[in-house]
């Protein structure tokens, strides 16, 4: 591997990951569980509930929901078009690997994003998000 | 350190300047390439998308393996046991030179969409680790594309053996470290007595048939193999290439298949598929993985690991194409003078340059026109759809040097070749057909004009670029013959021009 030859290289790298790795961890934290992030999640399941959604554990579907949404829907729900195209343009929908191409979507991302919207920001945030997805092609290749 | 160019046509002479001592073969390992073949293909980057298959996800995965992956890892394997150069020299020796030369301009190609995008991925994983907020900044994004290519360059002007540690480690610690980590919680996950989320039964293996969508996904998964042959490039790097290199493809086929199939399973088992929908982000995803283990901090050092994988990725990828175009460009005049130019270590570093140009300009797109977003998936594409040109063109080199070089020494012979290159150019062709399938985000607009628009591209980007360099080659731009001495001299370059990267490695 011809460590020495290029062994500042690998230890500017090596050191640089290290300190990012510890930056990161101690910076990390979950939002707290409040009673009232407790209660918009539930409010928030029990819509994807009526929605047709299949919820198997519902206590920890409530739990992982305050903790990503918070009580106002946090960074997920801030831009949800941009956060699409971007994820679009850097190839987190659909498959992996370097030739990755977008596919025909399940709208289950879609629906339960305006759910989410709905419970968190409002209604006229989540009709604008469904205005903003409503011309796109879908279809059911996931199972629920 | 070395600083000086070694421009087209002058390397003897450079070289010869040297005490032969002190030139040394940078040699890379089987392993190495290995690690740089899996490296460049497998990331856990599509775990928890395919997780929402569930058990249908081995078959998305295994499928694709048997009638694409298969038959790219053995023919490639052959080839690069008895020919030099990668994908460009077996065109050419099979087919012809401009067809050498489209082979590897199309895979040339696939990489000028696919660096800012890999690298726009790179930024957002980044994000997660120090400030989530960032992830959606067209300015942070551009930084990062731009900073990372740059400093990427910079390394790989070092040569081959930098390349291969890097994108080894990257490999290493941004995918069999963590995608080991997932299936290991997951296998504790089921020992404690708990019963898989997603069922598991054999029932769910297929996935329900949606009609095109269906093909579409099972078609699309194809693609996920595409890349196991960019490193034959460098199979004249490694001490023993007839031997060497088909074992590490055999290798890298192996671990491909299993980092992309176990780790998705294993997050299946613990993470609800609803709960992947509605999380949406990788990221999202491996924090609901870790917190049901009460480990939700290690999602930001994960993010920083999947962020190595990437980078190894980008580099085995960034060392690639670019080199073969450069071989051919070189032996057979297809390039200008000014992208022949190499370094001492015998990097494309003009190659690299330009590019980087290109690489930047469209990072800039990020900051001066958002809505690049929405369109920028078309050019991948229309690039995807160029990449599978070479595949095809690969495949009936292959059974064309069969049958004209039956007795050309090979280290290694794939079984039934002509049924595993044919069974590889149908799934090559189904693939190439289903990319004018419409995706979902191009809505109900006319899917005769999506066809028309790929197709432009495919005939723009992919055929008229390539036909262009051909035309206006000139024979004065040989600089190299086909057994890689140096060929017409060209006159000296001026000194003075630096280029990074040490002597003699």
């Amino acid at each position: 591997m011809q460590f020495k030859e290029h062994k500042w290289v690998y230890i500017v790298i090596i050191v640089a990951l290290v300190v990012l790795a510890v930056f990161g961890a101690a910076r990390y934290h979950q939002k707290k569980v409040t009673a009232e992030s407790k209660a918009k999640a539930t409010t928030f399941v029990a819509e994807l509930q009526k929605a047709g959604f299949t919820i198997r554990d519902k206590p920890r579907a409530i739990e992982r929901s305050a903790k990503l949404f918070g009580t106002d829907g946090g960074d997920l729900l801030a831009d949800p078009e941009n956060s699409y195209l971007h994820a679009l343009a850097t190839f987190r929908l659909g498959t992996g690997g370097a030739a990755a191409r977008p596919g025909i979507l399940d709208d289950d991302i879609f629906i339960a994003e305006s759910i989410a919207l709905q419970v968190y920001r409002g209604d006229e945030a989540a009709a604008e998000f469904r205005d903003w997805y409503t011309d796109m092609k879908f279809s059911d290749v996931s199972e629920e | 350190m070395e600083t000086a160019d070694v421009a087209a046509g002058t390397a003897p002479a450079k070289a010869a300047d040297k005490p032969a001592a002190a030139i040394k073969p940078q040699y890379i390992s089987w392993l190495a390439i290995s690690f740089m073949t899996v490296s460049a293909v497998a990331s856990l980057r599509a775990a928890p998308t395919m997780a929402t298959y569930g058990i249908t996800s081995i078959f998305l995965y295994v499928l694709p393996a048997i009638v694409f992956l298969l038959p790219t890892a053995l023919v490639a394997a052959e080839l690069a046991s008895g020919w030099k150069g990668g994908v460009y020299n077996w065109c050419r020796e099979g087919i012809s030179a401009p067809m050498g030369f489209l082979a590897v301009w199309t895979q040339f190609a696939m990489t000028i969409f696919y660096y800012p995008a890999l690298l726009g991925y790179v930024a957002t994983t980044f994000s997660y680790a120090i400030d989530p907020r960032l992830a959606n900044n067209g300015f942070y994004t551009a930084a990062v594309i731009i900073v990372v290519y740059w400093v990427a360059v910079m390394i790989s002007l070092r040569g081959v053996g930098a390349i291969a540690g890097l994108s080894s480690g990257g490999m290493i610690i941004g995918t069999l470290v963590p995608g080991s980590a997932l299936v290991l919680l997951g296998a504790v996950y089921l020992l404690k007595g708990n019963a898989s989320v997603a069922p598991m039964d054999l029932s769910h293996l297929f996935p329900q048939w949606a009609g095109v969508a269906s093909l579409v996904l099972v078609v699309n998964n194809f693609l996920s193999y595409a890349g196991m042959e960019i490193n034959a490039v460098h199979v004249n790097d490694l001490r023993n290439p007839s031997k060497d290199f088909p074992k590490a493809m055999f290798l890298a086929t192996g671990l491909v298949v299993v980092i992309f199939v176990l780790p998705a399973l294993a997050i299946s088992w613990v993470v609800p598929s609803s709960e992947l929908s509605l999380t949406g982000g990788v990221m999202q995803a491996f924090e609901s993985f870790f917190d049901y283990f009460h480990v939700a901090w290690l999602t930001p050092v994960v993010a920083l690991m999947l962020m190595c994988a990437s980078l190894g990725g980008f580099m085995a990828w960034l060392a690639g194409p670019s080199k073969g175009l450069l071989m051919i460009g070189r032996e057979e005049g297809y390039l200008p003078p000014f992208l022949q130019k190499m370094n001492v270590n015998d990097v494309q570093k003009n190659i690299l340059f330009s590019q980087g140009i290109l690489t930047t300009l469209i990072a800039l797109m990020y900051v001066f026109l958002p809505s690049v977003n929405s369109v920028y998936w078309i050019f991948s594409v229309m690039t995807t759809q160029i990449y599978l040109i070479m595949y095809v063109l690969m495949f009936v080199a292959a059974m064309r040097l069969r049958k004209k070089q039956p007795d050309h020494p090979r280290g290694y012979r794939a079984p039934w070749l002509n049924v595993v290159a044919s069974v590889g150019i149908i799934s090559t062709v189904a693939a190439f057909v289903i990319g004018f399938v419409p995706p979902s985000q191009f809505g109900s607009a006319s899917p005769i004009a999506y066809v028309l628009l790929i197709l432009a591209g495919v005939g723009g980007i992919g055929l008229l670029v390539p036909f262009l360099f051909y035309k206006l080659r000139k024979p004065a731009w040989k600089t190299a013959t086909a057994d890689g001495e140096a060929g017409l001299p060209s006159p000296p370059e001026p000194e003075g021009e630096a280029a990074a990267g040490p002597s003699g490695d």
